[in-house]
């Protein structure tokens, strides 16, 4: 069956991201298909690169990384969200004249169109609210 | 046709989501959500004919909260189960 995960929270502020995570790899784990992740919101924070938990703490941005680069997902962070939370790619920093970007590699910067895509092209979509 | 509800926090959150569960219907309490279990009153147990209500085993386990009949504890593989099994999957939070 197709999914597509929508991820509303950030790490460092709610669970969304680890137990959409666990969800996630539940699904791989039974064969079935994720065809997008959507990060919104605050979720966005999942994608940036300069963010670094304690070391006694999981360092869940790195883990989603690994995940989506092992399973070459097509993981998707809303663009008007991140802009104006600081996670930025090399263009739209070039575009605004930032002084530097942050998006991890593996993630792509995009419109909300994007959700209801995933949306029409899975089977179910399950968000993880934060 | 059933629906999957998925709740992560007490209080509004689930008490929306009550008010949209039909018959057939299933309630999933995830993270904070299942410290409604806590509350002694909770409309959980009045649900309509033939719904089911069930609570992440590591959600429950972390914030000590015990799960006791008819509330069922499951994992992320009975998550993704329930997703396959109900036409609709809606998120409350």
């Amino acid at each position: 069956m197709k999914f597509a995960l929508a991820v509303y929270g950030a790490p460092a502020n709610s669970q969304a991201p680890q137990s959409a995570l666990h969800f996630a790899r539940a699904l791989v784990a039974q064969g079935h298909e994720i065809v997008r992740l959507f990060f919104y919101q605050d979720g966005v924070n999942t994608a940036t690169a300069i963010a670094w938990p304690p070391q006694d703490e999981s360092n869940l941005s790195e883990q989603w990384q690994q995940f989506v680069q092992a399973h070459n997902l097509d993981a998707v962070v809303c663009i008007a969200a991140a802009l104006r939370r600081g996670v930025v790619d090399q263009t739209e920093a070039e575009r605004y004249q930032l002084p530097a970007h942050n998006l991890r590699k593996g993630y792509e910067l995009s419109g909300l169109g994007q959700l209801l895509d995933g949306a029409l092209m899975a089977d179910r979509l399950i968000t993880f609210g934060a | 046709m059933s629906t999957l509800h998925t709740a992560n926090k007490p209080g509004q959150a689930i008490a929306l989501c009550l008010r949209a569960v039909a018959r057939g219907d299933s309630v999933l309490l995830i993270e904070d959500a299942v410290y409604e279990l806590l509350s002694p009153a909770t409309r959980l147990k009045a649900l309509p004919d033939g719904c089911s209500v069930y609570v992440m085993d590591i959600d429950a386990r972390a914030r000590g909260v015990e799960v006791l009949a008819p509330f069922e504890v499951i994992n992320y593989d009975r998550f993704v189960s329930l997703c396959v099994g109900n036409e609709k999957v809606v998120s409350w939070f």
